[in-house]
């Protein structure tokens, strides 16, 4: 018993700082619905040189949506999906280095990520240089082909750097490089060929082996003083070797309204332009060697409207909302209802709203 | 006599005999050198209001004129301790200390050049390889700028490969240390598909390299670690990762 008292003692003293949070989303577009708890424990140990965290999240999902309809065999599909992962962080004088593991695996598709990573503060910690990396392996199965296999490697590389400007505002220039390589199409999905009497044929997405991903982000923060509200803004660029580009530009605005309770708003704006061998429906005139149904190769925009307010109690107790309305306009994308039958083929367009609550704690 | 000892203390830039005192950080901010002189790598940058175990004797500078305090300094990982040096002409004043005497003599140096040039060998998926010489440049603590140049090589054919890289850099003990870099630049092949299917003349390359530096000396380290290397242009690419190994000599 004494030796368990001691046992007990010394852990308290070895886990010196740490925290825990717990958030539960909830997405529901109106033909998809995914419900998506999470969880994650933090404790550094070390005299707090040595950080790790532990978390596990799920997306239960469950969709009718007009890809599933119009190519699936079955008008709903359910899903769940169960991520796994893993952290430790050393910190040092004036940084620090990191190491990740994260396995997400779902019934026809399963991940494993390590990543590596690592922070330094320069001039009186005004300067932060980050670096970045990480590779990832990937099994994309068929819920109805046991003898599908597909393999997708990826890799993410990136560098930031941030610079505070004054007492009240700081800037960050990011730069990520991604690249994957493998089976980069979907067992599921299917490319639109047109045929000559004007009926459509799903033919199996063909994608190139390769993308390489680039974007660059540049963040500004700003905290205004006399109306104690903070401003925080990113604008990213980026383009990929199928001739995909977008913008996104991504304003945030919080107010603390009184010690416990502050209230933040923000706006994403998302436009993009379609990858070169994207069609929404291929003639067989241009029928080249590379085809996708896939919709987030195409032409659209969208945009998120959100607002959290956060409410802290008992010292270091953190509550927080969180809703989104979310809307996305393809301009090449159809939603074509019925294959066999073109009267009913419109543009396709997704309105969606997202509920979430979340409670974190430090120790 | 002691009144006059505690007012010698209490100057600025004063040299007293063999003994021991703290140094205090007078300026914004003071570099504190893993050598006597500006030429050794920069270590950290040390606050104003900090305060260093001091020896009172200062070194003079190697290869340059003036002279270095020999400081003790905290590598803050397992609070190793171990042997630094300020400029002798920044801002710090000598302090007396009422506990016990530090025995600078009985820690290690570190001692690290501030420039090297660096030899790399990359082994990688695919059969790839990669050998470059590169020139190594600490602009400010813990900060490393390179520019390499070099071959990428295949089972068939070389290819030449030329670019930068940055990286940070944090001190595990005086003779550890891990090593994060991530850099960019070109490859020129002779002909097209060289490198990978679809590659051409000139192709891109992004670069991450992580991994720990043995420093044996100030003329020489060994590194090695893992490297991720995209090697890509508008149409196709590839990702190898890999090992690489290292060897840094000092200028």
């Amino acid at each position: 018993m004494k030796s368990l008292l001691l046992i007990f003692f010394m852990s308290v003293q070895v886990f010196a700082k740490g925290g825990g949070e717990t958030t539960i989303r909830y997405y529901n577009d109106g033909e998809t619905q995914v419900l998506s708890p999470h969880l994650k424990a933090t404790t550094s140990v070390y005299s707090d040189s040595i950080e790790l965290g532990a978390g596990y999240s799920m997306d239960v999902l469950s969709s009718s949506s007009s890809d599933v309809k119009s190519w699936a065999s079955s008008s709903k599909i359910s899903d769940t999906r169960k991520e796994y992962d893993l952290t430790s962080t050393l910190e040092f004088r004036n940084g620090s280095v990191g190491a990740s593991y994260i396995q997400s695996d779902e019934t026809d598709y399963s991940s494993k990520t390590v990543g590596i990573g690592t922070s330094r503060d320069f001039f009186e910690k005004n300067t932060t240089v980050a670096i970045g990396a990480s590779f990832g392996s990937d099994v994309i199965l068929h819920a109805k082909d046991p003898k599908f296999e597909g393999l997708m490697k990826n890799a993410n590389l990136n560098i930031s750097l941030t610079q505070v400007l004054s007492r009240v505002s700081l800037m960050q220039f990011q730069f990520d490089h991604r690249v994957e390589t493998g089976f980069l199409s979907s067992p599921y999905r299917v490319a639109r060929l047109k045929q000559p009497d004007g009926s459509i044929l799903p033919m199996p997405e063909n994608s190139p082996n390769v993308r390489s991903r680039n974007a660059f982000t540049f963040r500004y923060n700003y905290f205004w003083n006399a109306l104690n509200v903070s401003l925080a803004n990113s604008v990213r660029l980026y383009y990929d070797n199928w001739g995909v580009r977008s913008y996104t530009v991504e304003p945030k605005v919080t107010r603390e309204l009184s010690k416990s309770l502050s209230l933040s708003a923000d706006l994403r704006w998302y436009q993009q332009y379609e990858a070169n061998f994207y069609k929404d429906t291929y003639d067989r005139a241009d029928f080249g060697v590379f085809t996708s149904g896939n919709k987030s190769l195409s032409t659209f925009r969208s945009m998120l409207i959100g607002a959290s307010p956060i409410f802290k109690f008992g010292g270091s107790w953190e509550l927080v909302g969180r809703y989104e309305y979310y809307k996305i306009n393809f301009a090449n994308y159809t939603n074509v209802g019925i294959p066999q039958d073109p009267t009913d083929d419109k543009m396709y367009e997704l309105t969606a709203q997202v509920f979430g609550v979340g409670l974190s704690k430090e120790f | 006599m002691k009144w006059l000892f505690a007012l010698l203390l209490l100057l600025p830039n004063i040299v007293l005999g063999a003994g021991s005192g703290e140094l205090s950080i007078e300026g914004d901010s003071v570099i504190v050198y893993s050598g006597p002189s500006h030429k050794f790598r920069p270590l950290f940058v040390a606050n104003k209001g900090e305060r260093f175990p001091v020896a009172f004797e200062k070194v003079g500078a190697i290869d340059e004129a003036g002279d270095f305090y020999k400081v003790l300094i905290n590598l803050k990982f397992g609070n190793k301790k171990r042997i630094g040096y300020i400029f002798g002409l920044d801002p710090v004043r000598m302090v007396a200390t009422s506990g016990a005497q530090e025995d600078l003599d009985a820690y290690e140096g570190i001692a690290l050049s501030r420039t090297s040039l660096v030899i790399n060998f990359h082994t990688l998926q695919n059969k790839t390889y990669q050998l470059t010489a590169g020139y190594l440049f600490y602009p400010t603590p813990n900060l490393f700028l390179k520019a390499f140049g070099g071959q990428v090589l295949t089972v068939t054919r070389g290819s030449l490969v030329a670019g930068a890289e940055v990286g940070v850099e944090h001190y595990l003990s005086s003779r550890l240390s891990a090593a994060m870099s991530l850099g960019g630049g070109a490859v020129f092949s002779p002909n097209s598909d060289v490198l990978f299917v679809g590659s051409s003349k000139v192709d891109n390359t992004i670069q991450v390299h992580g991994g720990l530096r043995y420093n044996t000396g100030p003329k020489a380290a060994l590194h090695f670690g893992v490297s991720e290397v995209s090697y890509f242009n508008r149409n196709s690419g590839v990702l190898v990762i890999g090992g690489y190994v290292g060897l840094e000599v000092g200028l």
